[in-house]
């Protein structure tokens, strides 16, 4: 429940937006959807900046590129036309896992990014299809933006301090992608998500083990190199490889929901489907 | 703060504080039918559609309304004139105890206005993100897909 909560802004422009960030310090909060923001209606919280106004919810593919703003929401990105092709498949997977329709209508791309660090399925699908982020910060009164590959593992939460995320920035090519996930019941926050994506060429896959509170989002450039190599021809055994390989990245992350292991296994079988999904085989044979 | 907003049609302009949930403002203006739940938008029994968009207003401030169009349960009919999808949840016997009603007829309300006939798996979806815990879900399912069969939730009241 908000107690302190007694401004709210409505900025139109970034510099807006990071002057109020910067003039309130740690006590005011960045609103976008508000699924998260609210949910947790932070006691201490005094000032909220809404994202609405400002011009972060443009689509628009440009040449080899795709530019998703960041208050793109959730449902959008599942009905957007942009983004009907196979190499973006997992984003889409991402997007239609989340939670139910009426927060998907409110949660954006930014927040998921911003909020979640890796608690959820977006950030999974993002960092296996080498997305970029196009951020913005204040640095000694000035308002610098800048592009930034997607951030992953330990960097992953000190990357995006201060920052706002305008957009998200996706390479376009011929490729195809898929995510695959795990919870233990249809809107239950997952256990674990894989998303791999072929791109140039190359096979780039992403594993997200998460849990309440914490999460270990990290690319797998071993089992990448491996299956890329499969692309044009595979060996009969190469889900036993790829599980091998990606056994030997994955982490086991354990908390109360779920043991390391049980994790890092189930994280592995979620890797194999999404490969056999890009290869175009048989997920479960 | 002032804020203005569309309200079921009608232009208003309330007083709120910024920490005010767009459920409890509503409510605070007598409209009751948007129901307080879970406040963490997990319940559905708050739905409103928000520039025809269905949203949780638990996880709204009334400040981020401002300028927008709400529709709540009100905004649809009446016991004099109600809307099809009211028609149909009576008809279907698709109501027990009814906290939980308002929220899927503006589910379904949203889905049928932009996908007048609706598969059977996009009902459920629409209806996923609101438990019941008296009726169950085959009747509602079964109420919206009426109104879907004759197509006549989708249109604009």
């Amino acid at each position: 429940m908000y107690l302190a909560l007694e401004r709210y802004s409505r900025p139109s422009t970034v510099h807006e937006c990071l002057e109020l960030l910067h003039a309130q310090g740690g006590r005011a909060a960045l609103l976008s959807g508000g699924t998260d923001l609210h949910a947790r209606a932070d006691e201490a919280l005094t000032h909220v900046i809404d994202l609405q106004a400002l011009p972060l919810a443009e689509v628009r593919a440009s040449g080899d590129s795709l530019r998703l703003g960041a208050r793109v929401t959730l449902a959008r990105l599942r009905r957007e036309p942009a983004l009907a092709r196979p190499e973006l498949a997992a984003l889409r997977e991402a997007a239609g896992a989340y939670a139910v329709v009426a927060l998907q209508n409110r949660a954006t791309l930014g927040g998921r990014i911003m909020v979640d660090r890796g608690t959820e399925d977006v950030p999974t699908a993002l960092a296996a299809l080498g997305a970029e982020l196009a951020l913005a910060r204040r640095v000694d009164g000035q308002i610098v933006t800048e592009r930034e590959p997607y951030p992953v593992g330990q960097r992953a939460r000190a990357a995006l301090e201060g920052a706002l995320v305008c957009a998200v920035v996706l390479p376009l090519g011929t490729g195809k992608s898929a995510l695959r996930r795990f919870g233990r019941t249809a809107v239950d926050q997952p256990l674990a998500s894989v998303a791999a994506a072929s791109r140039a060429g190359a096979i780039h896959l992403a594993a997200n083990v998460q849990g309440p509170g914490a999460a270990d989002l990290r690319t797998l450039p071993r089992t990448g190199a491996l299956a890329s190599a499969w692309l044009a021809d595979r060996p009969a055994d190469w889900r036993a490889q790829a599980r091998v390989a990606l056994l030997g990245e994955l982490a086991a992350f354990e908390d109360p929901w779920a043991s390391g292991d049980y994790r890092r296994d189930l994280s592995a079988t979620l890797g194999v489907r999404a490969l056999a999904a890009v290869f175009g085989e048989p997920e479960i044979v | 703060m002032k804020i203005e907003l569309k309200l079921n049609g009608k232009d208003v302009a309330w007083d709120c504080a910024p920490h005010e949930f767009l459920t409890e403002a509503l409510r605070r203006h007598g409209l009751l039918g948007t129901k307080r739940g879970c406040e963490s938008g997990d319940c559905g029994a708050c739905s409103v559609l928000l520039d025809g968009e269905e949203v949780p207003s638990c996880l709204v401030l009334a400040a981020q309304a401002a300028g927008h169009e709400v529709t709540t349960i009100e905004g649809l009919g009446d016991f004099a004139g109600p809307h099809p999808l009211q028609k149909a949840f009576v008809d279907h016997t698709a109501i027990q105890c009814g906290f939980c009603t308002p929220g899927m007829v503006i589910a379904a309300k949203a889905l049928l206005d932009v996908e007048p006939r609706p598969s059977e798996h996009a009902v459920r979806e629409c209806l996923a993100g609101h438990p019941c815990r008296c009726t169950g879900y085959v009747k509602p399912i079964q109420a919206v897909l009426a109104v879907a069969a004759t197509n006549a939730g989708g249109e604009a009241r």
